[in-house]
């Protein structure tokens, strides 16, 4: 007997492949931001977050600002916000045209949570690039004051949620709450350094506050890794957890 | 104690259609004053178990069951039981609207009458609270010596509900009510259940899930004679125990 839903179902399946490259697409735009700010890269950090509205979206009107050049080209924001939208618009029409329920309704409810979330991410990875503009070319003080292993961290809990949600594998998000702790952990660590170096040295300060809106930024993103990490566990059993 | 908050409860109940067996050791608890939805593929039995409740399989040659069946703790599966009596306790609504071929005020007062009440007054009051109970009043209240037949197919359905609140029952049955009617007829139908279960039990057989969805508070899957699964109904929608229960509602049936 043919199944009555076979191509919902099939429509169901292509949906979540479709999630889930959006949302690698916006941990990438996450991971190379953070890689532009952390080589002090305006080009890389163009190409994702386009300019600084004021002064780089038309050549040579800088006015002593940093020249940022932009090719015509999308930047990657742009793509991110449109995407979401027709992803969006994809589930509602999944949901008014099939009336899912049980499995299915809960697997297009994890799309619709992570579609937002991996929106968020994107959108803090442009955060950061718009981060980049503000200090001058050359080296970073202080190593970063330990910002690149709180972003290892941050990208690495959101590969393992974004893996789960392909998978079901909820072996990949188990450790999350531990995870989340250190995150915090950091965060607090990276605020306190930040205040003593800034103390200390008056003229850290554009470096110091730029990590510290960083700091935060990293710190959302590993709680939208925790929050799609229960979205996955509700999605696979049905249960709602409290993850942290 | 418990028993009392059910109105009606089946223990081990099998019944069969001559060789045929068309319910399965069946344990099901009916609460009071809810709306229970029986879902299943045809065929697995939710018609034969809602008449069970009423005993209309008893009009079934070569019917026979086991088991118990209690309306309000009592048991109505033996001869003792007036079936009459508990017909008029448990009331049913068919599939197809099924009005007498009389006046839409004769179709109310009909069981009334039928169970020896002659006081005019007091069939009006009936018809009235009947027809008001039904959400059909306002539709019919000028036109009340007109024919039955001459109304939509969904005011026909409430008018069948309007004559079975009309000898007062406590529990409502209904075998598929809205399948043929229209979406609005469909949704004044599912307002209406909704307001019953103030003063009634409702029992409703759907094939419709997004109905049962919206109407039920309880919601039992049945198929191939058993009741495979029984539980609220945001539970059954949301996340059924049985994957046979989710392979059902998602359409993922082989």
């Amino acid at each position: 007997m043919i199944m009555m839903k076979d191509h919902f179902h099939k429509e169901i399946e292509e949906y979540q492949i479709s999630v889930w490259k959006y949302s690698i697409f916006a941990l990438k735009m996450l991971r190379d931001s953070f890689e532009a700010f952390r080589s002090l890269d305006r080009e890389l950090a163009c190409e994702i977050a386009g300019g600084m509205e004021s002064h780089c979206i038309s050549c040579g009107t800088s006015d002593g600002q940093p020249e940022m050049h932009q090719q015509i080209m999308v930047p990657r924001k742009v793509l991110l916000g449109l995407k979401s939208d027709q992803l969006e618009e994809e589930g509602l029409m999944l949901i008014a045209l099939n009336q899912p329920v049980a499995s299915d309704l809960r697997t297009i409810s994890c799309c619709m949570n992570l579609i937002n979330s991996s929106e968020r991410i994107g959108r803090y990875g442009k955060d950061i690039c718009h981060c980049t503009y503000k200090l001058p070319r050359g080296i970073h003080i202080h190593d970063m004051v330990g910002l690149p292993e709180m972003a290892a961290l941050s990208i690495s809990m959101l590969e393992d949620a974004i893996t789960a949600f392909r998978t079901h594998d909820l072996r990949m998000i188990s450790g999350f709450s531990e995870r989340d702790d250190v995150i915090d952990q950091m965060r607090y660590a990276i605020y306190e350094d930040c205040i003593r170096i800034m103390e200390e040295d008056p003229g850290t300060i554009p470096y110091c506050a730029t990590y510290l809106l960083i700091d935060r930024y990293l710190e959302r993103c590993a709680d939208h890794a925790c929050k799609t990490a229960e979205k996955i566990h509700y999605m696979v059993t049905g249960d709602r957890v409290d993850i942290r | 104690m418990k028993q009392q908050n059910n109105a009606l409860e089946t223990q081990t109940l099998n019944l069969y259609y001559g060789s045929t067996q068309a319910l399965i050791d069946v344990d099901i608890q009916i609460p009071k004053n809810k709306v229970t939805a029986l879902i299943g593929p045809s065929g697995c039995g939710k018609s034969t178990l809602l008449r069970c409740f009423n005993r209309m399989n008893d009009l079934i040659p070569d019917c026979s069951l086991s088991g118990s069946i209690l309306y309000h703790g009592e048991e109505i599966t033996g001869r003792s039981t007036d079936v009459v009596e508990l017909r008029k306790r448990i009331g049913m609504v068919f599939q197809q609207p099924n009005p007498f071929p009389k006046s839409i005020y004769e179709n109310v007062i009909y069981g009334p009458k039928v169970h020896g009440m002659k006081d005019r007054k007091e069939l009006d009051a009936i018809a009235e609270k009947s027809l008001k109970g039904a959400a059909i009043w306002e539709e019919v209240k000028d036109r009340l010596h007109d024919a039955a037949r001459g109304l939509s197919g969904g005011q026909q359905q409430r008018l069948c509900i309007a004559r079975t609140l009309s000898v007062d029952p406590d529990i409502i049955l209904m075998d598929e009510p809205c399948s043929a009617l229209d979406p609005i007829a469909t949704a004044k139908i599912e307002n209406l259940i909704t307001e019953l279960k103030e003063e009634y039990t409702v029992v409703i057989v759907t094939h419709n899930m997004q109905q049962a969805a919206r109407v039920s508070d309880y919601t039992g899957f049945m198929y191939m004679g058993r009741l495979i699964e029984f539980d609220t109904t945001s539970v059954i929608f949301e996340r059924p125990k049985e994957e046979l229960t989710e392979n059902y509602i998602t359409g993922r049936f082989g």
